[in-house]
């Protein structure tokens, strides 16, 4: 193995400005960006985002990524969301709704597995699962699989798994406040670990995206 | 040109006969003249006299056995077997006469739906040789002009056709002749000839008799009064004078007969359909035993499919166990398959959600939806970053996996109610934008009640702001589902809800979150 293929390694840390360009998709919101290593949720790797309720799970935080992605590859797999994802809300915020498939696993062993094929095929283009709290060898398999697919994972969980290790690149935490989210990074490969980043659902930079309110 | 003949016809010697060969049933047919003419066709008619009785399941009855007819005047005996025959029972007789002869005679009434699907069964297999197959009443009639050079020549192929055909049935004709309706004719008078030039049909045809052209009583009545007996006495007749007599129908049949106006065949499409089953040599407990059985069943499909030219939509697993028990599996295509790798995988994944209490015994693959097979394109050089395959393979493995119900695509719908502005949908499907109003990006499956205490909107513990923009939706009487509804955006911290207060009731309900 030559050098240049050794540098193309996702697990090869080189530095804040060495990070290949496709390897992070920006999220839109530029006080998140600024303190992510890549400018954006990490490509081909997992991030887990930990919130106080999963039933509420702040979808506008990671909607303009998924936006941007959506055309990349066929497909873009939900799974076992907690509530229905409203397609009159998604559409009007630039998400082309024909490209999601919604999966509804009975138990958390179907969750992981559709998770892994659905990571690992090469055909999303983002994978965004809730779930239970995830133990570390299959966290660790999602990682891998993620990494195999380049694929963009999102895994919301709650906040009980702040108690346990995590293996994905990127673990946040988001704090509910009066006027948004305040960010917590928690892990994140490559990077400094940014407290207290506030964002508020209007403050999305996309183009893609609708301003709300 | 090499011109052969076995018993010559009585008919003189003409230009047109060097590529006749009139032969009797059995012996060897030396000519084979190739056939080049695009529209020069060569039917060959199967006339099957027994098919009333072989198409009941009584026909390996070992005693005199006839099928019989409802008439008006009685019941007639349709068709007798040999042993009926020896004792003198002929078809035409009446029922009660036939008893007389023989009162051992077992008889059953005809079963003309049977009878079909007999010829359709037949047909079916006669497939292998030509795409173009009419079914008749009583046989079949094959073109087999565009399968001659396929086959090895006309002879091997009738040789083919005509093993075949004995051993699914007692004596049955083979004719070969030209056009359609003198196949037709020479295999139901019983005469097996084998021509291939139109020139010819009139020798073979002349003699026999002109009944066969004509069906109703009175017309035969004429014929018998003008002393017309044989086809070649019509056919010498003046054609204006016969259609003044008979009318222009019989002249379109005899120009038919003799190839003089085309004669169009409806065609016999069989209805595609695959089933095989395998019978397992031990009762199977664990599911890893079955893969070799499955994998055998799957390469007989293949075989199917593309002698059929056809991919497949659905498969679906039978196995029965050895206490009866029945396990149905299907195995559903996100799109049209052909490549057995793929189905076997599916097919294992669909078997991992098997819970066997029976050990296995018999194991049988269905299948009946196809779709025609579409030849692969591929670019020659690959643009994009997933392969075709990985396109609906992930919904295919998901769905079989998880079930078709589990794995679903959303789409909007065109209506007022946000319950009713949207479905379910197959993956991939596209539904219509949506308008421009701003709708909440979770919709909670149904209403959630909201509290007022000390006049303010409270969820749990939280006091909702209201927004001082409301939307009213009243919509759907049309369909019994009426909803009068005022719609807020309201927040409570980080929290956008959509709620509404519902005009009828008075009560708050949270129905959505942005």
């Amino acid at each position: 193995m030559n050098l240049d293929a050794c540098l193309q390694r996702q697990d090869i840390w080189r530095g804040k400005k060495a990070l290949p360009a496709d390897s992070a998709v920006a999220t839109g919101f530029a006080a998140l960006d600024n303190c992510l290593p890549g400018k954006g949720w990490p490509r081909g790797a997992l991030t887990e985002i930990l919130v106080e309720n999963i039933k509420r799970s702040p979808l506008w935080l990671i909607l303009p990524a998924l936006s941007r992605v959506l055309n990349s590859r066929p497909w873009q797999a939900w799974i076992a969301p907690p509530a229905l994802p409203y397609p009159p809300g998604l559409t009007h915020n630039g998400l082309d709704v024909s490209k999601i498939i919604i999966i509804e696993p009975e138990n958390q062993a179907d969750i992981l597995w559709s998770a892994e094929q659905s990571l690992r095929s090469n055909a999303c283009s983002a994978v965004i699962f809730w779930s239970d709290h995830l133990k570390a060898a299959p966290m660790r398999r999602l990682q891998l699989a993620a990494e195999s697919g380049n694929t963009l994972g999102i895994c919301f969980q709650g906040d009980e798994a702040l108690r346990h290790h995590s293996l994905a690149t990127l673990r946040i935490r988001c704090k509910e406040t009066a006027s948004g989210l305040k960010i917590d990074l928690l892990k994140c490969r490559g990077g400094p670990l940014c407290q207290n980043i506030s964002i508020a659902p209007d403050s999305s930079t996309s183009d893609a995206l609708t301003t709300f309110s | 040109m090499k011109q052969v003949r076995w018993n010559p016809s009585p008919e003189p010697e003409r230009s047109g006969y060097e590529r006749l060969a009139v032969i009797t049933a059995g012996s060897p047919i030396l000519d084979q003249t190739p056939v080049n003419d695009s529209a020069h066709h060569l039917w060959l008619g199967i006339h099957l006299p027994f098919l009333a009785l072989e198409s009941l399941d009584e026909c390996s009855a070992q005693g005199p056995f006839a099928v019989f007819e409802q008439h008006r005047q009685g019941q007639q005996i349709v068709v007798a077997n040999q042993l009926a025959r020896k004792s003198g029972i002929l078809e035409g007789m009446s029922l009660t006469a036939a008893r007389t002869l023989n009162p051992d005679l077992f008889s059953l009434c005809r079963n003309r739906s049977l009878e079909h699907r007999r010829l359709r069964q037949l047909a079916t297999t006669a497939g292998q040789w030509t795409p173009r197959i009419t079914l008749l009443e009583d046989g079949l009639l094959l073109d087999i002009s565009g399968s001659t050079r396929l086959f090895g020549g006309m002879t091997q192929l009738i040789e083919q056709i005509h093993a075949w055909i004995r051993t699914e049935s007692i004596d049955p004709c083979v004719s070969l002749m030209p056009t359609a309706a003198s196949a037709l004719l020479c295999a139901r008078t019983g005469k097996a000839s084998r021509i291939t030039a139109k020139e010819c049909i009139p020798s073979v045809v002349r003699s026999l008799p002109a009944a066969h052209l004509i069906t109703d009583a009175q017309s035969h009545r004429l014929l018998v009064q003008l002393g017309a007996r044989t086809i070649g006495d019509l056919i010498r007749l003046p054609r204006d004078g016969l259609a003044r007599r008979f009318g222009p129908d019989l002249l379109v049949r005899i120009d038919r007969l003799l190839g003089r106006l085309p004669d169009p065949q409806a065609v016999f499409k069989p209805a595609l359909q695959f089933k095989k089953s395998c019978a397992l040599d031990a009762e199977i407990t664990d599911i890893e035993f079955l893969y070799p059985a499955i994998r055998y069943l799957l390469e007989k499909l293949s075989a199917y499919l593309s002698v059929q030219q056809v991919m497949l939509e659905r498969l679906q697993w039978r196995f029965t166990g050895e206490r009866g028990a029945r396990y149905r599996l299907p195995v559903h295509l996100a799109k049209p398959r052909g490549d057995i790798d793929e189905l076997e995988r599916l097919s294992r994944l669909a078997l991992e959600g098997l819970k066997i209490s029976d050990p296995i015994v018999n194991l049988e693959l269905c299948a009946h939806r196809f779709t025609p097979r579409i030849p692969a394109h591929k670019t020659l050089f690959d643009q994009t970053t997933w392969g075709d395959a990985h396109d609906d393979s992930l919904v295919e493995r998901l769905q079989t996996r998880l079930g078709k119900h589990a794995v679903h695509g959303i789409q909007a719908q065109v209506d007022h109610r946000p319950e009713n502005a949207w479905r379910r949908c197959r993956p991939g499907e596209a539904g219509p934008v949506s308008g421009d109003r701003k709708r909440p990006l979770w919709l909670l499956p149904s209403p959630k009640a909201i509290h007022i205490s000390k006049g303010c909107l409270t969820i749990g513990t939280q006091i909702l702001r209201l927004d001082h923009h409301c939307e009213r939706i009243c919509s759907g009487w049309w369909d019994h589902q009426p909803i009068r509804r005022d719609y807020y955006r309201a927040s409570s911290g980080s929290i956008q809800a959509w709620i509404f207060r519902d005009l009828d009731s008075g009560h708050w309900r949270l129905h959505g979150i942005f």
